[in-house]
């Protein structure tokens, strides 16, 4: 049974939650990160003090460094090898992605959902995110990763603190073929979008990302500025869902409206089915190399 | 247009879609190469910096080291040398409190190498002690009874 909004926190009440759970934890190295990535001026000495002080994530880089995907002659053995030989802005999506990891490991399976899988949706849409930025656009795209990669972090939110109540929205869900918003939106009197949007808010993160994480269900309620931004992570969440790297079985949005953005942006169907084929063959690397999470 | 070239113009397409998709790939790898190696240029040329500066302040607490060793071993031979003056004076208290041979009659004394010195240059020579000759009463009535009596005279007077 769908628990009702008079049993559940409300979205401040939520938010406070989170900042006594165990999510917390990585707010200091994901918003420095993301500081970083939006710092024109950041040096590697401000990634390495990043990375410094949390012991188990300078393993979790260093066994990453080390995999074949990043296969170089030698051996990694230090943060400085590691920027000299992966480079800073790899460094920065692995540090990001690495640290994100860490709230997807545990729960249980219900229906088709489960936090390893919503994991891999979140790096499938962060892949596809990033290869529309570097491919279509000609820009690096970092944001675009990040924003992928955090796009559903209200969904961990709701998972982690609001379980029972949560895995019966996806039982819902998956039974009454709705979307996952409308459920949540019965159910809590809000939905995933802007739980990270709220989290987005109070850890400061940048603008862009804010509103990727937030609007991405809705890219035409993003502030104009950023709505191109944000129709990007939209078409590569549904994407991702279409070619089964979703996380719960539920209806997509009209594909129209997919179209519609795509057509906005300037891409055209071809162009991006071979920047999907690109992200899809990256996602099958990481897979394979078992590096999907940290 | 016949399909035909429909379907070339689309493949033409495709084709110009991937080109432009590798050549920015190939822009965006080319600045982020150059971009490491700038950053990779910043890290050796830091880490030489901070080389260099070690270097340097290591030089200069060696320098120091140096000097405080230098003023280290002078106050050590100056230690030394006041022990030595010392074991020095010891000596000598040991030799004048010792048992001294002289001469019953004259009152010479007799040194370590057998010589017979008067008993002033004797003492002299190892103590701090020095002499003022002078005479006393018994000597000088002895040896020169005359002033002798005159002086006992002249103090009575008085």
């Amino acid at each position: 049974m769908v628990a009702g909004p008079q049993t559940s926190p409300s979205l401040p009440g939520l938010l406070d939650l989170v900042e006594s759970s165990a999510i917390a934890s990585i707010r200091g190295t994901v918003s420095s990160i993301l500081a970083l990535i939006n710092d024109p001026a950041a040096s590697p000495n401000d990634l390495k003090k990043i990375i410094e002080v949390d012991p188990p994530l300078v393993a979790k880089i260093l066994r990453v460094a080390n995999s074949s995907l990043y296969a170089s002659s030698r051996t990694i053995s230090d943060l400085d090898q590691a920027l000299i030989w992966i480079g800073f802005d790899a460094l920065k999506e692995i540090v990001l992605t690495q640290k994100m990891s860490e709230l997807y490991s545990g729960g249980k399976q219900v229906c088709g959902y489960s936090r390893p899988r919503l994991w891999r949706h979140s790096l499938a849409v962060a892949l596809l995110a990033k290869a529309i930025y570097r491919r279509e656009f000609g820009e690096k795209g970092n944001n675009a990763y990040a924003a992928g990669l955090m796009h559903d972090i209200g969904v961990i939110v709701e998972d982690q603190l609001l379980h029972h109540s949560f895995l019966d929205l996806v039982y819902q869900t998956e039974e009454r073929r709705l979307p996952l918003t409308d459920t949540e939106l019965a159910a809590f009197g809000y939905d995933h979008g802007l739980v990270g949007m709220g989290l987005a808010e109070r850890w400061n993160f940048p603008a862009e990302l804010r509103e990727g994480i937030g609007f991405h269900h809705n890219p035409e309620a993003a502030d104009p500025a950023h709505r191109d931004f944000v129709k990007t992570i939209f078409i590569a969440d549904y994407l991702m869902f279409e070619q089964g790297y979703g996380y719960v079985d539920m209806p997509l949005a009209d594909k129209e409206v997919v179209c519609q953005y795509a057509r906005d942006l300037g891409l055209q169907c071809f162009a991006l089915q071979a920047i999907l084929a690109v992200a899809r063959e990256e996602i099958a690397k990481i897979e394979a190399k078992g590096i999907l999470v940290g | 247009m016949s399909r035909d070239k429909e379907k070339q113009k689309e493949r033409v397409d495709e084709l110009e879609t991937m080109v432009r998709h590798l050549g920015n790939e190939l822009r965006l790898t080319r600045e982020e190469s150059e971009e490491a190696t700038h950053k990779y240029l910043d890290i050796y040329f830091n880490l030489e910096r901070k080389i260099r500066q070690r270097t340097e302040e290591l030089d200069q607490a060696n320098m120091k080291l140096l000097a405080e060793i230098e003023v280290r071993r002078k106050a050590e031979a100056e230690k030394e040398s006041l022990i030595q003056e010392l074991r020095q004076a010891l000596q000598e208290v040991k030799v004048l409190s010792g048992f001294l041979p002289i001469c019953a009659s004259c009152k010479k004394i007799r040194d370590d190498k057998g010589y017979w010195n008067q008993l002033e240059e004797y003492i002299s020579k190892h103590s701090q002690a020095e002499f003022s000759h002078g005479i006393c009463p018994d000597c000088s009535k002895k040896l020169y009874p005359e002033i002798h009596a005159e002086i006992q005279r002249r103090l009575k007077k008085k």
